[in-house]
């Protein structure tokens, strides 16, 4: 008996690890998970907390090996919790509980991990060649979260999965857009502008074999573009709003965040330097976010 | 041998001094010399690089001089035991192994850091626990083998051995440096609050 209560204790605990990791390292999508039915709300924390996991390992070494290294063992946490092995992380720990609970396909976490790992894996400096690519790597990493949570709801819907899509890639190519400074900070090199914008905007250098993002004053124009697609993909979104099934509406509220992002952008004139960028919530004060997110939320759409 | 150096000591101030003073007087001469005649340029020229050298050897003793009087004098100064200077929140200092709010020890012998270590510092045994769960039974750190490289932060999954704040960890021998778990365990008590301020980070970059 006390070694059930103990467990139940230990998930809680988990649980309450997940939603803080999130509430630190990921503020905008923490608020947008409040507006979740309760019944999501665990599920949708704990992805969100792996994401978070993941997200960092890149971050936090100074040898990508030792990222890689992270990754790796992520990739194994994966296995061992869909095998019903412990493993001792409150963030796996909290995944097996969901996964015992819910249907949720591993595939989607794979897909997620996997992605991290060959962007991880990319040689020192080298950049993906078209957007398509970006579009990709923001699809697996930012999507499958949307995926998977409407999954954990219940919710089949091809439509919302559609919509879940176009609003994953939108806000993890802005995130990419966001993170360009800390990314130029700690390898001196732009790492996630697509080879073919920068060549239209007059930026690669191709050195023997190798082509590198030049910093100049075009660079704005270069983050235009990229943003553009973000955008394209936010109004393809809010063009299937009208069929998207009602309770899949609190899901794909992270086009909120990801719209202030665009606005906050295009107020410094796609300049990622701007110090504006970096104060409050994605540029604008917390207080206004909220009232954005709750209007979107109390009008049920995205 | 103590007489010796001393000896040799003394010969090379004394031989700092000629040079120094040698230049300044030669210098003088060399004056009069090129007003007297001016017809021997190579003289000329050598005794203008002495007069250079001279002024360049016045002007260093005078900076030399005025630099230690400012860090003397005009530089803020603490006073240290008591007051300590500003820290990075990445500087690599004593390690610590933390543990989740619940209590529960965060290390899981993966063997993760043991196996990054470059200068070997780390010794970890692990068994398994009846509720199947994996624990370390040793986890020992040579601190004198330690580089403070922060290499077993940065590999750590589970983010529990970490190389805290503290740089005040100064003992009398050397088996005090030689760290066993509890030693670990007590540190990341101790200092946690520091620690987890130190490793919250603000958003995600990719």
């Amino acid at each position: 008996m006390s070694g059930t209560s103990a467990a139940s204790g230990g998930l809680q605990a988990a649980l309450s690890y997940c939603v803080r990791q999130v509430r630190s390292y990921d503020y905008h999508h923490y608020l947008c998970l409040l507006h979740l039915p309760p019944a999501m709300r665990k599920a949708a924390f704990t992805f969100r907390a792996f994401n978070v996991e993941t997200a960092k390992a890149m971050d936090v070494v100074s040898d990508p090996k030792t990222g890689l290294m992270r990754l790796l063992w992520w990739k194994d946490v994966i296995d061992k919790v869909f095998t019903k092995k412990l493993v001792e992380h409150p963030v796996a720990q909290a995944l097996s509980l969901v996964a015992s609970d819910k249907k949720i396909s591993k595939h989607w976490l794979k897909r997620s991990v996997d992605a991290r790992i060959n962007d991880a894996n990319r040689d020192e400096g080298a950049i993906p060649e078209t957007t398509a690519e970006l579009e990709r790597y923001a699809e697996d990493t930012q999507s499958t979260i949307l995926y998977m949570t409407l999954q954990a709801g219940g919710i089949q819907s091809t439509i919302a999965d559609h919509a879940a899509s176009h609003i994953g890639k939108a806000s993890g190519l802005l995130l990419l857009l966001k993170a360009l400074p800390h990314h130029v900070n700690k390898q001196g090199t732009i790492p996630y502008i697509p080879a073919s914008v920068a060549e239209e905007c007059g930026l690669l250098t191709r050195e023997g074999g190798r082509s590198e993002v030049r910093m100049d004053d075009r660079l704005p124009d270069a983050v235009f573009k990229v943003a553009s697609v973000a955008e394209a993909h936010l109004q393809k979104a809010r063009e299937l709003a009208s069929s998207v099934p009602r309770e899949a509406v609190p899901v794909l509220l992270p086009a909120s965040p990801a719209q202030v992002l665009l606005d906050s952008l295009r107020r410094c004139e796609f300049n990622v330097f701007d110090s504006r960028l970096s104060r409050g919530v994605h540029g604008v004060s917390p207080l206004w976010y909220q009232v954005k997110l709750n209007w979107n939320a109390w009008r049920n759409k995205y | 041998m103590a007489a010796f150096l001393a000896r040799q000591a003394a010969q090379a101030l004394r031989a700092r001094q000629t040079a120094q003073l040698g230049p300044a007087a030669s210098a003088m001469q060399g004056h009069l010399r090129t007003y007297m005649n001016a017809g021997t340029p190579k003289r000329f020229k050598e005794d203008e690089e002495k007069e250079q050298l001279a002024k360049e050897i016045a002007k260093d003793w005078n900076a030399v001089f005025e630099r230690s009087i400012n860090t003397l004098f005009l530089t803020e100064m603490i006073n240290y035991p008591f007051e300590k200077g500003p820290l990075s929140p990445r500087f690599r200092g004593e390690h610590a192994l933390r543990r989740y709010e619940s209590g529960e020890e965060r290390c899981i012998a993966c063997k993760l850091c043991e196996a990054i270590c470059p200068a070997q510092a780390i010794t970890i045994e692990a068994e398994e626990r009846e509720d199947g769960s994996r624990r370390t039974t040793r986890y020992d750190i040579d601190m004198t083998k330690c580089i403070y490289c922060g290499f077993c932060q940065e590999a750590c999954p589970v983010d529990a051995i970490v190389e805290g704040p503290n740089f005040e960890f100064a003992t009398e021998t050397h088996e005090e440096l030689l760290y066993d778990k509890e030693k670990l365990l007590e540190n990341g008590d101790r200092w946690e609050t520091e620690i987890a301020e130190n490793l919250r980070s603000e958003s995600l970059y990719r």
